[in-house]
């Protein structure tokens, strides 16, 4: 059976990351029906992997291992503490407005939504600071955003583990404008819990979305946001 | 890495000691400042100890793993600050070159990997390792390359796919080791 008729020949740029965001949502979609172009990428990846051998090799910083170590150890602190069983409140709200999104989420048919109101203050021996999180689910799930000098992160529970193809993909929503991709792709365990670094740049950034999309993400969301985080 | 997904920050600590160096040198290529190297790996490193769960070895090895990360961490970086400054690598301060004697059979490997990645580029058409090159460490889409450069696209991702597959020779052709 051919699958190659309408191949784009885009698995080098795709490769080398440099797909334009409508090219490489349009190239992800045919990677799920082209052996032939996976096995292309495939093969470039491994190629690409091996790029930064080319360069110029320096020791790392000391500060810099340091300072990883230091986040490390009090990340693993945090999550000791956070395996505890948790005291959050849970409080139902009506739909949030998603300004910004496609005019298809607002009609597409909606599950119960609910809200997790997870309010912590204060600092952490790391420097660590949980920030008031409004997370938003289209089932039941629960989650908070963490705030540190060095980096953000938000750290899901319950959601839906997806299958393969599908991914959550992290959306940056400022004050005015639509939704902005990011590279954080990710999916959770099969309790559902998941956690990743959202990007460190967050200044003007007033909402944090997660949607289910295709695998390798998309340039515009396709699908309603499972979790809004409230940042402003 | 069984360890890293069981949370144990010493497992850790020797993927940062085995992979730091070079995540760094890739992180300082693409930016060209040694503070924002040092942000865009300590980012990258801190959110594979947060994902370290999700580590598929099927997928590649621990350093493709980490390189990654590092790669990816610098685009976003490039996006947000649209900071560009990889091409001329100015050297603020890094003396720290690894130019020393080798100890281990393991540096060796490296060094001699290293050698044959940086002359198997080097052997590329100009212009086939220079869209390559803004690709990859300058985190230039194909569009901005033909922009830049003044071609049609296509001609870029011509390019692209003949320097890549020439590349694969390169590496893979015993007579070339």
């Amino acid at each position: 059976m051919s699958e190659t008729f309408s191949c784009p020949g885009d698995a080098p740029a795709y490769a080398l990351g440099a797909l334009d965001d409508a090219e490489l949502a349009a190239f992800t979609r045919h990677l799920r029906a082209c052996s032939v172009c996976r096995e292309e990428v495939e093969s470039f990846e491994a190629l690409v992997h091996v790029l930064p051998m080319s360069v110029p090799q320096y020791q790392a910083p000391r500060g810099l291992r340091r300072a990883v170590m230091a986040e490390v150890r009090a990340d693993a602190r945090t999550r000791r503490a956070a395996a505890r069983p948790p005291v959050t409140a849970r409080t139902p709200l009506t739909r949030p407005s998603l300004p910004g999104f496609r005019a298809g989420w607002v009609g597409a048919a909606v599950a119960v939504v609910l809200v997790l109101a997870v309010i912590t203050v204060g600092l952490t021996a790391g420097g660590t600071r949980h920030i008031g999180a409004r997370m938003y689910a289209a089932s039941v799930g629960s989650g908070e955003v963490i705030l540190s000098r060095s980096d953000n992160q938000l750290v899901v529970h319950h959601l839906a583990p997806l299958g393969p193809g599908r991914t959550y993909e992290v959306w940056l929503k400022r004050a005015t404008g639509s939704p902005q991709p990011t590279s954080v792709l990710f999916n959770v365990s099969a309790s559902g819990d998941g956690a990743v670094d959202l990007p460190s740049g967050l200044g003007g950034v007033t909402e944090v979305m997660v949607t289910q999309e295709p695998a390798g993400g998309t340039a515009r969301p396709t699908s309603q946001p499972v979790l809004i985080t409230h940042l402003s | 890495m069984d360890l890293v997904r069981d949370g144990d920050t010493r497992a850790f600590e020797v993927i940062f000691d085995r992979h730091g160096n070079v995540a760094f040198s890739l992180a300082y290529r693409m930016c060209g400042r040694r503070a924002l190297a040092e942000d865009i790996v300590q980012e990258a490193f801190t959110s594979l100890w947060r994902s370290g769960a999700r580590y598929d070895r099927t997928r590649g090895s621990v350093r493709s793993w980490v390189l990654s990360a590092v790669h990816n961490r610098a685009i976003d970086a490039f996006r947000r600050d649209s900071i560009r400054e990889g091409k001329n690598v100015p050297d603020d301060g890094l003396t720290e070159r690894l130019e020393g004697p080798t100890r281990t059979a393991e540096e060796v490997e490296r060094r001699d990997e290293a050698r044959r990645v940086r002359e198997a580029l080097g052997a590329l058409p100009g212009d086939q390792r220079k869209v390559i090159e803004l690709a990859y460490f300058g985190g230039f889409s194909h569009s901005e390359i033909a922009e830049l450069l003044g071609l049609p696209a296509g001609t870029v991702k011509g390019r692209m796919r003949l320097g890549l597959a020439k590349l694969k020779v390169a590496l893979t052709d015993p007579v070339s080791l």
